[in-house]
């Protein structure tokens, strides 16, 4: 179901993105405390995600569908988590639409799609779970790690954001 | 101006983002397939398409670079500022409309580089090109507008992303074609509208107040009407491209199309000149079966070629995504010449259309050289591949016989045939 491969990004972005803050660089070297915190509301943005978006996919007359969309839900969150370690937590929606680019024009051999373009397999597809929880485990970890670790903030986006 | 402009150009965030779409582009263009390398309006297609894809990209890159007056917290001091709107905002607009352009012009000229080998005299069709450069235009546009009239961070790419990427949904307001096969071309008042609802959605881009100002200062700027005005603009100009008709209509059949001299001819399209001898190859192949067995007409003709009305018009050859899908079209010409016009009962309609398949799928693989016609897994319904694989090794006589085996079982089937 090819539209849930688009329609769960802005789902995954807004999660990941709303993290963003206006005291952004300084919480980068902030506790533990404030690392759990972040941690609980990403999940529980996703989980509202995934309410919201696999209900309206069940409703619109899928279920398949929604399984597929919490699957695509978690590959794009990691995505954006990622993105928003990288380019700043504003920018959180760069990978994954740069995903959906190359994956969408590359993807689909004919009329099946590659291995690798996960989010356009069906639901009983394990590999593809097996990949987007992975995806979403690195984002975790991205999220997680102390910046000394992975401080690959391009500083030059997040430095306007921490202006604001 | 320019000074400003060149400052905006060294201080875009979408410099970063520029050794990305140039590599997208590229990569497009050359990383799915090839074919379209050396027929001009396929290769201008294919240097326009990748705009799209990028499109998205460069939109939110556009949208982030439009926000900066809310991230800075200058949204309030700008809408008070001397200079008028629009002379503030269009350095900026055409810094990313700049950086979108430089991601374009390598994949147009490389496209032509490769092209001109094969297709002979000609260039890229401006018409695409305007096209790509008409998309990119509008993505810039609708990414500094929904930048600059959201406060947020989220909603502008987002925003963008439905914009552009909604077109595929809408294929009536869609401003990028897939491929440009020499039977279409551009249909001028789409592209004039299409252009002109640019032009709209720029202006708007550069003149409409960010929503916080129009919230915030009312007392200031009586702006309410200004956006019922640039909706109800925006809504027409959405119509007029929607009753400008499809983007690619029909072109008329050339005055003197490119024709082979051997006999049988084939005809193509002059811009597809580099599949004639291949295509001839395929015909000759065809007539290199002894004893007559088959029937050919005088003259293939591409698609497009001769006017519909013709009754054998419809099995003239395409060409789509390389030759490889002309034997189909051949194989079916000479098929139903060949074969005699028979009634079928019903009982037996099945063996018979086997018998037919069969020599079909012959013909398809007779036609192309090998196999690869049929596809993978492909080939009319019920035909064994290997039997066929089988007779195309035969000697020519003996693939004769086979054939003439196949029309004796035909008319054996088939009941008061004739031809």
């Amino acid at each position: 179901m090819a539209s849930v491969a688009a329609t769960t990004i802005p789902f995954a972005a807004f999660a990941a993105g709303s993290l963003h803050s206006s005291m952004g660089s300084l919480e980068q070297a902030a506790t533990q405390r404030l690392v759990r915190a972040e941690v609980v509301h990403v999940v529980l943005s996703l989980l509202l995600a995934a309410t919201l978006i696999s209900t309206v996919t069940v409703v619109a007359g899928s279920v398949g569908g929604a399984v597929e969309a919490i699957r695509n839900l978690a590959l794009y969150a990691g995505l954006a988590l990622v993105s928003g370690r990288l380019f700043g937590r504003s920018l959180s929606w760069i990978l994954p639409i740069a995903d959906f680019v190359i994956v969408d024009f590359w993807g689909v051999d004919g009329a099946h799609p590659h291995w690798w373009a996960w989010q356009f397999q069906v639901y009983d597809n394990g590999w593809s779970w097996i990949a987007a929880g992975a995806v979403l485990a690195a984002g975790l970890a991205a999220l997680t790690l102390p910046p000394r670790i992975f401080g690959l903030t391009i500083t030059r986006f997040s430095s306007s954001t921490s202006t604001a | 101006m320019r000074h400003v402009l060149r400052i905006e150009l060294r201080r875009s965030p979408l410099r970063w983002l520029l050794p990305l779409l140039i590599a997208l582009d590229l990569a497009m263009l050359f990383g799915r397939s090839t074919w379209w390398i050396g027929v001009w309006p396929e290769a201008s297609a294919a240097a326009q398409l990748p705009a799209f894809f990028f499109g998205i990209l460069l939109g939110g890159g556009a949208a982030w670079t439009a926000g900066r007056v809310h991230r800075a917290g200058t949204t309030e001091q700008l809408a008070a500022a001397m200079q008028p709107r629009w002379r503030i905002e269009l350095p900026v607009w055409l810094s990313s409309l700049i950086f979108g352009l430089i991601a374009y012009v390598p994949g147009v000229a490389l496209a032509f580089i490769v092209s001109a080998p094969d297709a002979g005299p000609g260039f890229l069709w401006p018409s695409y090109l305007l096209l790509g450069a008409c998309l990119i235009t509008l993505s810039v546009s609708i990414g500094h507008l929904a930048g600059k009239l959201w406060q947020s961070r989220f909603i502008p790419p987002i925003a963008v992303a439905v914009c552009l990427f909604g077109q595929v949904m809408v294929p009536p307001i869609r401003f990028y074609v897939l491929s440009g096969h020499v039977q279409a071309e551009v249909s001028p008042s789409a592209l004039i509208t299409r252009f002109t609802l640019t032009l709209l959605l720029t202006a708007m881009a550069l003149t409409l107040p960010p929503r916080q100002v129009v919230r915030d200062a009312g007392w200031r700027l009586n702006t309410a009407p200004i956006r019922g005005i640039a909706a109800a603009m925006l809504f027409s100009g959405l119509a007029t491209v929607v009753t400008a008709g499809p983007l690619l209509v029909a072109r008329p059949a050339p005055a003197d199309p490119l024709c082979s001299d051997e006999s049988p001819r084939v005809c193509v399209w002059p811009e597809n000149r580099k599949y004639l001898g291949t295509i001839d190859a395929m015909v000759a192949r065809l007539v290199a079966l002894p004893n007559g067995v088959l029937k050919l007409p005088d003259t293939f003709y591409e698609r497009g070629l001769r006017d519909a009305s013709v009754p054998e018009a419809g099995s003239d050859f395409q060409i789509l995504a390389g030759p490889v899908s002309v034997p189909f079209f051949l194989s079916s010409a000479v098929t139903a010449r060949t074969v005699p016009d028979c009634e079928v009962p019903q009982d037996v309609e099945q063996q018979f259309s086997h018998e037919v398949f069969r020599l079909d799928a012959y013909l398809q693989v007779r036609t192309f050289g090998n196999a690869a016609a049929l596809g993978e897994g492909g080939g009319p319904p019920g035909v064994d591949i290997k039997e066929i694989v089988q007779v195309i090794h035969l000697p020519e006589s003996g693939q004769a016989d086979w054939i003439k085996d196949r029309l004796t079982a035909i008319r054996q089937i088939g009941a008061n045939c004739h031809g």
